[in-house]
């Protein structure tokens, strides 16, 4: 009974609201304005864009991969969306999102193509497109646009309301997240290609030796990833109304840092989808937090590189604790 | 004859091949660009970056991968304007500018060794530490200013010649890291470690030794191009040297380095180093704007680890063929 309780309050979601709570009361103390509805009406937003993006970065890690051009991916997709919303005004706000998931899907292909085909080190392959990604939102945009910033007056209503309509007094977005954490969940812990993810993330040779298609296992991640960052590319244009050359930078640390605070191995094989999306919580309430307590923007970068390494390092010493 | 032909090719051949290529190139579509001057002033901007190259090549063929390497540069930069302004004297800011790279260096090899976690992973964590530590430091500030006898050996010439001062370091560099990989039992000891550390470890190899020391010259090397750099544009910003970790990793990875260790050598990087430099400094002269480099090095980046690949398949497939002969 005894050891069933330490196990409990050891599980890493527990863990994880733990942390989330004793920041939130923290926060509270310093700036009490931080309980108020609009910044948590803010705070679910920032988050559910981040929330997005973590997922397929998590999807990625659990094959033993890591893709660390999803921040510049979607800001491409903010932009190639959002000059083409500038060239046809009156495009239904669904299609944009459908143009969004299939560019983000191919962005993806492309990612696992380089990975998987052409065997180069995901962080070296993600790098390189990285900043083709980047060079060519720079291109696009002197191209179409004269190297201007997409703004709020340039998109329509509609596409800006996919975003803005709150429901039983909660941003939409939040909807949106919980819709696409349910479909993951099904697909990832009740379906046989969720489980192949796992397989080939966790001992890919053996995985092989079963007669799983790794190829086509590792490819379907990455074009899952490309899935999400394309979904997220649309609402962050429509949320935040702006699309710039560098929209979306810095992006690939904070969510690397969620998932891995979640309780994802950077070894893969492992993790659990709710621990990301309460890892991406905890750092969205950190970096919300930081404006709030007028802490200097500048530290921000700083601190979320300190996350991220006290975030691996804990996860590696649960880890060897757990093999002795 | 034709099976002679391929059975002596080498990522080098095709690499000196491309440098003429792009050169005749260059000559035939830039006007002015073939004088000895013009390509002595060209690699004036570049310097910085090939001596980046020296360190990254021995931690490739050591196994490991560092993504950090801007991030240094940019907190070593840092640290050196920050003694500056204190008024501390130049030859003691660099001197400190210097330990203060190696420590980075050695801070990430302790990340690595001590906890046995893949380089790629720590690197990538320590990037946005060192790089955020600039940001906290300066805050949005440039610090400027620095003395006539600093700079000039940044933006300077030998007397009398075309010969950027900053040139005289490269040489110099091939030198030491020819040595240290092709001369000296410690650069057989790189490649062991690069290729099999279990087995190296097991023949009596102080694999975490190795990693420390190549880290710690890294790091070393890093400090080095940042004072460089500061010389040559003669001022400091958090946001120094973005993008370098892609520009050189992709130059070294050009350069015939197998990026997951254990294979290549100083001369590769070199004439790759030589082929970039003259490709960028081309598309420069033909008003070909900076932020689409990116897009350029990607893709160098991709194709080469491709080709590596393709080559390494056939020479694989070439060996199993003979020994399939032979026995």
């Amino acid at each position: 009974m005894n050891n069933k309780i330490i196990s409990f309050l050891s599980h890493r979601i527990f863990v994880l609201i733990a942390m989330i709570i004793i920041l939130v009361i923290f926060v509270s103390i310093g700036a009490p304005q931080f309980l108020s509805e609009r910044t948590f009406h803010n705070l679910l937003n920032n988050l559910s864009i981040l929330a997005i993006v973590s997922l397929g970065q998590m999807i990625v890690m659990v094959t033993a991969g890591i893709d660390i051009s999803v921040g510049t991916a979607m800001g491409l997709v903010a932009m190639s969306v959002g000059l083409l919303i500038i060239e046809y005004p009156n495009m239904n706000p669904i299609i944009a999102i459908l143009i969004g998931m299939i560019m983000g899907t191919t962005m993806g292909f492309v990612n696992g193509l380089l990975v998987v085909k052409g065997k180069i080190v995901a962080l070296i392959a993600t790098l390189a497109t990285m900043n083709i990604f980047r060079g060519i939102n720079v291109l696009i945009n002197n191209i179409f646009y004269e190297g201007q910033y997409i703004g709020a007056e340039k998109l329509s209503t509609e596409f800006k309301n996919i975003t803005r309509v709150e429901i039983l007094g909660l941003p939409i977005m939040i909807y949106y997240v919980l819709l696409i954490y349910l479909i993951f969940y099904f697909v990832l812990h009740h379906t046989r290609f969720g489980r192949q993810i796992y397989a080939s993330g966790s001992n890919i040779d053996a995985a092989n030796t079963l007669g799983i298609n790794t190829t086509k296992v590792l490819i379907g991640a990455y074009s899952m990833c490309g899935l999400m960052f394309g979904i997220a590319g649309v609402l962050y244009l429509s949320l935040y109304t702006s699309a710039q050359t560098d929209t979306g930078l810095g992006f690939e640390f904070i969510t690397i840092t969620a998932v891995i605070i979640g309780g994802v191995s950077v070894f893969g094989g492992s993790g659990i989808l709710w621990g990301v999306l309460l890892g991406t919580l905890f750092m969205t309430i950190i970096t919300d937090s930081l404006n709030i307590l007028k802490i200097s923007p500048f530290w921000k970068m700083a601190l979320n590189g300190i996350m991220l390494l006290s975030a691996i390092l804990i996860n590696h010493y649960i880890e060897t604790r757990k093999k002795k | 004859m034709r099976f002679l032909f391929f059975a002596n090719i080498t990522w080098e051949k095709i690499l000196l091949l491309i440098l003429i290529m792009v050169f005749m190139l260059n000559s035939l579509f830039v006007p002015y660009y073939f004088s000895l001057e013009n390509i002595l002033a060209l690699s004036q901007s570049y310097i910085e970056l090939g001596v980046l190259g020296f360190a990254v090549i021995l931690l490739l063929i050591s196994g490991n991968i560092d993504i950090s390497i801007a991030g240094i540069v940019a907190f070593s930069a840092t640290i050196f304007a920050i003694c500056f302004s204190f008024g501390i004297p130049i030859p003691f800011c660099i001197i400190i500018t210097l330990i203060t790279g190696t420590l980075c260096g050695i801070l990430n090899a302790l990340l690595i060794v001590g906890f046995n976690i893949p380089s790629i992973i720590v690197t990538l964590a320590t990037m946005s530490v060192f790089r955020g530590l600039s940001y906290v430091l300066l805050k949005d500030d440039a610090i400027y200013g620095f003395p006539k006898s600093f700079t000039y050996f940044g933006t300077g010439y030998i007397p009398n010649t075309y010969v950027p001062l900053e040139l005289i370091v490269f040489p110099f560099l091939i030198l030491i890291t020819w040595f240290i990989l092709h001369q000296s039992t410690f650069g057989k000891k790189i490649y062991s470690v690069g290729l099999n550390p279990e087995a190296s470890f097991r023949s009596g190899i102080n694999v975490k030794q190795v990693n420390i020391i190549v880290f710690a010259w890294a790091g070393f090397l890093y400090s080095l191009a940042a004072i460089l750099l500061v010389s040559r544009i003669g001022s400091v910003r958090p946001n120094i040297a973005t993008g370098y970790e892609l520009e050189i990793i992709a130059t070294v990875v050009f350069g015939g380095t197998a990026i997951f260790g254990g294979y290549g050598n100083v001369w590769g990087y070199v004439l790759a180093f030589l082929t970039l430099v003259s490709m960028r400094s081309g598309l420069a002269l033909l008003n070909v704007p900076g932020q689409y480099m990116a897009i350029i090095f990607g893709l160098v980046l991709i194709f080469s680890i491709l080709a590596n690949n393709f080559i390494n398949q056939i020479n694989e497939k070439k060996i199993l063929e003979k020994r399939s002969k032979d026995g």
